[in-house]
């Protein structure tokens, strides 16, 4: 039960906005979730490091903005705190969780396996564990993804249920990836994810 | 590399020491997009590796790796090995051997375990009460969980958190309804240890660090409770 892809809704507008602002609450609302999961202290050192990886996301943000083929590889502490970000600003939906031995399972065997065969949408593991977001990228634990609202009711509208029954891993993860799409669509929302 | 990107890379006093290698900039296609590459990786189920001082040779192997190139099954990989190791040197002190895949469920091996609802790995001792301990395990910096919404009474639909014992509880009732006999038997075993005053039930989480090429963290432990 190590890892998890948890899923969020929330405006990738606004979250955009907010990443490309130094000053902007979003900031303010991860820093305590980002010291919490950093096993960090709250004293002098760690706002310096905290103002510093403030600084230099929003400045990517905003290199990105205006050349979108720009992508910025994040690791450590920058890494936590967008993934702090996300949850301490985005409302939390479910997650999916596999452990620590089976993560190839649940990335090939499940996510990308359903992505190509039954969404028709090969890019659906790539899209929720590992995509750029606003040209911010991270190669390993914590990572994130999103899905725009026309991309989830593309997703459900090209949906074809599995010909053959799933194992019960499957059947569990598909079970609750179906019901954050339709909770996400119903919402009229996008969806973000962070994979830790 | 651009102004923006190497100041993001020096956001933490580990990457500042790795943007002054050369070969680390060429290994790992800093500023561009990468495309992950399986490796292979051989586990080392040699006994008594557990009991070697860290880092033991599969777990250095495969920081070799990680660092080369930072792949989520490598740094599961490193996770899992961190955690057996602290249990068997740092806590226990005990040589305990991988369980091989033609292993029925039993006391004295670890048992690593795939899918949704399940633990990471369960270790029973061999004393007439037995001990069992669960491992939770983490690699990299992969110290966020969520937790899980309860299945089974007391805890149907409440939040549970990883690392508490009601957690634990809701996820052994999983296994022990699951169809895969190893999973069933060993999530009946932590019911059991649960329900009983007969030995203890030992519920320790790990975070195994990658560290640069001049540090060698070893596993820290997030959480250890015993009931």
């Amino acid at each position: 039960m190590s890892y998890s892809l948890n899923f969020y809704i929330a405006s990738l507008d606004i979250i955009q906005l907010s990443l490309s602002t130094p000053a902007s609450q979003w900031f303010d609302n991860a820093y305590p979730l980002w010291l919490e999961i950093g096993e960090m202290e709250d004293n002098e050192n760690s706002q310096v490091v905290w103002r510093n990886i403030v600084s230099t996301i929003s400045d990517a943000v905003q290199q990105a903005k205006t050349d979108p083929a720009q992508s910025f590889i994040v690791q450590d502490e920058a890494a936590l705190a967008i993934a702090a970000g996300i949850d301490s600003n985005a409302e939390f939906i479910d997650s999916m969780t596999h452990s620590s031995s089976s993560g190839e399972f649940f990335r090939e065997e499940f996510l990308g396996w359903l992505g190509r065969h039954n969404f028709k949408q090969p890019m659906l593991l790539a899209w929720l564990t590992e995509r750029a977001l606003f040209g911010l990228v991270s190669e390993s634990y914590p990572s994130w993804g999103y899905l725009t609202l026309a991309e989830i009711t593309d997703l459900l509208n090209k949906w074809q249920k599995p010909k053959k029954n799933l194992d019960e891993d499957k059947e569990e993860w598909l079970r609750q990836l179906m019901d954050v799409l339709k909770v996400a669509r119903m919402n009229q929302s996008d969806i973000l994810t962070v994979y830790s | 590399m651009p102004k923006h990107n190497q100041s993001l890379r020096k956001s933490t006093a580990t990457k500042t020491k790795a943007s002054k290698s050369a070969k680390y900039k060429s290994q790992r296609s800093v500023g561009s997009r990468t495309i992950r590459k399986p490796i292979a990786f051989c586990a080392g189920k040699a006994s008594g590796d557990y009991l070697k001082p860290w880092l033991i040779p599969p777990a250095q192997r495969l920081k070799q790796q990680i660092l080369a190139k930072r792949i989520n099954k490598l740094v599961e990989k490193y996770g899992e090995i961190g955690a057996k190791w602290h249990l068997a040197r740092t806590i226990l002190n005990r040589d305990i051997p991988d369980a091989t895949i033609a292993d029925n469920f039993k006391a004295g091996k670890f048992f690593t375990f795939n899918g949704a609802n399940t633990v990471d790995i369960i270790y029973i001792d061999t004393n007439a009460t037995p001990n069992v301990y669960v491992l939770e395990a983490k690699g990299g910096k992969a110290g966020f969980s969520k937790g899980r919404n309860g299945k089974y009474p007391p805890n149907v639909n409440n939040h549970l958190s990883q690392g508490n014992f009601d957690y634990l509880f809701d996820v052994a009732n999983a296994m022990a309804n699951s169809s895969v006999p190893s999973k069933a038997a060993a999530g009946n075993a932590i019911i059991k240890a649960y329900n009983s005053n007969n030995g203890k039930l030992h519920y320790i989480g790990t975070s195994t660090k990658i560290g640069d090429s001049t540090t060698n963290p070893s596993p820290t432990e997030l959480f250890n409770k015993t009931r």
